[in-house]
């Protein structure tokens, strides 16, 4: 196995990149210094062939995450037993040290007919879609023999009804299914950049300043306990002007906002697995790689602050307590 | 509204396609259409784009010759007339796709019958590709000088399947691609006309996968009846394909010598092993 993580006083998150089909060749014949390598779950849904042969050799080098984006958690037409059937034989195969999908809807039905989106469509925040998704998740893991990561949509159309807020729907979730957070960082700035297109009432009074921006999404950010969060994924996408929608395309690199707040992410989750996607217009596989060692740069630099402040704290305490003692005798 | 009818809802309006792109266009002429329509359209409009452009995306590659002969504006308006007529139940992008031959086949646009032959070739090797892989062992062709021919079953490598189409796809694709050669770049016109002269009759084919790429080759009459015995839905006996033995016997009469056949088939790796027969009890 490749690694990124030595061994070091502190303990670093996990990194990875997402592993798209141009970087297939290039991901085994230069090895890259990284702790796994995320792959789409569907683009390995055949029974064999050529994508199975590419993958078993990545795993002989690299660990594997999944990340569904078919399960449709948000679905009041549940997935069919099929669909989870056939992850659960990639999981069995593959043994990813992560598995996740998305806290959308993508089955329903259409004039009758069972129908899948082949997108993840935002749900409503509220008791009913929370009941469907416990219900969902918890029967995702029951085939999967394990918990299960849920992210965070970029969303571009709100659908009425929500009583909650996204965070604290995705608490509830993680506390009644068991399952934990997969945080997409850009999607959170891709929703509050959109938000004043999603809510008429807000067009006038809401800033898409960067600092509103950023203030947004950590709010959004505080409202999570650490616990819950077993991955934070970070990417870049088209820049758009005022009155357009923003789209969560996985073109760019990891803008500085996103940056900015994997910084403040760190500071408040610690080491959480971390990936870079990067969907459309590739990179180099070196760019892709080098946009991993960054992410490992800021959380060197976070949490080396936060033990040496940690040490400091107990240095003071110790000090203090051989001073009470002097004092003593 | 349950979030069950809020979802079957929004589906229907994202499948829609154009439809609600024309209205759309309606709700922005209309002075009186509420700001929260307009936004909820244009929100509306991203879903229905990516469902667009992600469909074309797998289709082209399922059907990377039909795509590569009719070019990426037709190809694309192809692929949202499907959508609307046939609503997407496939969760797997690599699996959709089943019913568009018969599907480009009832469309009037040009040379839609021989599109539609290579569309279901197209989609056979595809398929041919996805499937389990499974590891040859030739030392048991052995057992065909062993063993009696009733008491040995032939195995397929993956992939294996037979068509009956209505044109030489084989020779029409052949054609295209080397006068493309020659050219260096065919127009879609060029493309057009070598279509629309194509035979029409009967073609059998075989498809198979040797390695991880499938391979096509078009058969006669009897390879075609000799290899049907071994599809799914045509083996003798209800649940199992017939042995060597038996197959020989149904090909009797038929112009069929095995001699000629096996050589070419061991070449062309389309067997994978022979095996002997469990007795049953």
């Amino acid at each position: 196995m490749f690694s990124l993580n030595n061994e070091t006083a502190i303990k670093l998150p996990l990194i990875g990149v997402g592993l798209r089909h141009d970087h297939f060749d290039d991901a085994l014949n230069y090895p890259a210094n990284i702790d796994f390598i995320e792959v789409h779950a569907e683009n390995f849904f055949a029974k064999g062939g050529a994508s199975h042969a590419v993958l078993n050799e990545i795993s002989q080098h690299y660990k594997i995450s999944l990340h569904a984006t078919s399960l449709g958690l948000g679905s009041a037409v549940p997935a069919p037993k099929q669909q989870l059937e056939q992850l659960s034989a990639l999981v069995e195969r593959y043994q990813p040290i992560l598995l996740s999908d998305h806290a959308c809807f993508s089955w329903a039905e259409v004039t009758g007919v069972k129908t899948h989106a082949g997108d993840l469509l935002p749900i409503p925040f509220n008791e009913e879609s929370l009941d469907i998704m416990v219900r969902n998740v918890q029967r995702a893991q029951h085939y999967l023999d394990r918990a299960i990561l849920v992210e965070n949509l970029s969303a571009y159309i709100q659908l009425p009804g929500s009583t909650y807020t996204e965070a604290e729907f995705l608490v509830k979730l993680c506390q009644q299914s068991g399952c934990k957070l997969l945080v997409d960082l850009n999607n959170l700035i891709v929703n509050a950049v959109n938000q004043p297109l999603l809510d008429p009432q807000l067009k006038s009074s809401h800033k898409t300043d960067s600092i509103s921006m950023l203030t947004h999404a950590k709010q959004w950010l505080d409202k999570l306990p650490p616990e819950l969060v077993g991955e934070i994924h970070l990417a870049g996408c088209t820049q758009v002007n005022a009155g357009e929608f923003m789209i969560d395309d996985h073109s760019q690199p990891v803008s500085d906002d996103v940056w900015h707040l994997y910084h403040y992410a760190v500071q408040k989750f610690g080491a959480v697995a971390t990936l870079i996607e990067w969907d459309e217009s590739l990179p180099d596989w070196h760019t892709l790689i080098a946009e991993a060692e960054k992410a490992k740069a800021i959380a060197t630099t976070v949490l080396s602050q936060t033990s040496t402040s940690h040490n400091s704290v107990l240095m003071t305490e110790i000090h203090k307590t051989v001073e009470v003692a002097k004092n003593e005798c | 509204m349950s979030v069950k009818q809020q979802q079957s809802q929004m589906l229907s309006a994202i499948f829609s396609l154009d439809r609600l792109q024309k209205t759309m266009a309606d709700d922005i002429r209309k002075s009186e259409a509420s700001e929260q329509n307009k936004i909820s359209s244009a929100g509306l409009a991203v879903y229905q784009q990516s469902l667009l452009a992600n469909a074309t995306r797998a289709l082209a590659i399922t059907f990377a010759t039909v795509h590569s002969f009719i070019g990426e504006i037709s190809f694309t308006q192809l692929v949202k007339n499907y959508l609307q007529a046939h609503f997407k139940n496939q969760y797997d992008w690599g699996e959709l796709g089943q019913d568009f031959p018969a599907f480009i086949k009832q469309q009037s646009i040009v040379n839609h019958t021989v599109l539609a032959a290579i569309a279901t070739l197209d989609f056979a090797c595809h398929q041919a590709e996805r499937v389990m892989d499974v590891k040859s062992d030739l030392s048991t062709l052995a057992l065909l000088n062993d063993i009696d021919a009733y008491q040995l079953d032939i195995n397929f490598t993956p992939g294996f399947k037979l068509l009956k189409l209505t044109h030489p796809v084989d020779l029409i694709i052949k054609n295209i691609e080397s006068a493309h050669e020659i050219n260096n770049k065919l127009s879609l016109n060029d493309i057009t006309q070598q279509l629309a002269s194509s035979d029409v009759g009967e073609y059998y084919y075989l498809i198979w996968r040797p390695n991880f790429q499938a391979q096509y080759q078009q058969i006669t009459w009897q390879e075609y009846q000799w290899l049907m015995l071994w599809q799914p839905e045509k083996t003798l006996s209800c649940n199992q394909p017939p042995s060597i033995g038996q197959a020989l016997d149904y090909m009797a009469n038929k112009d069929f010598l095995i001699v000629d056949w096996l050589p070419k088939a061991i070449e062309q790796q389309l067997i994978n092993s022979i095996s002997r027969r469990e007795i049953e009890v």
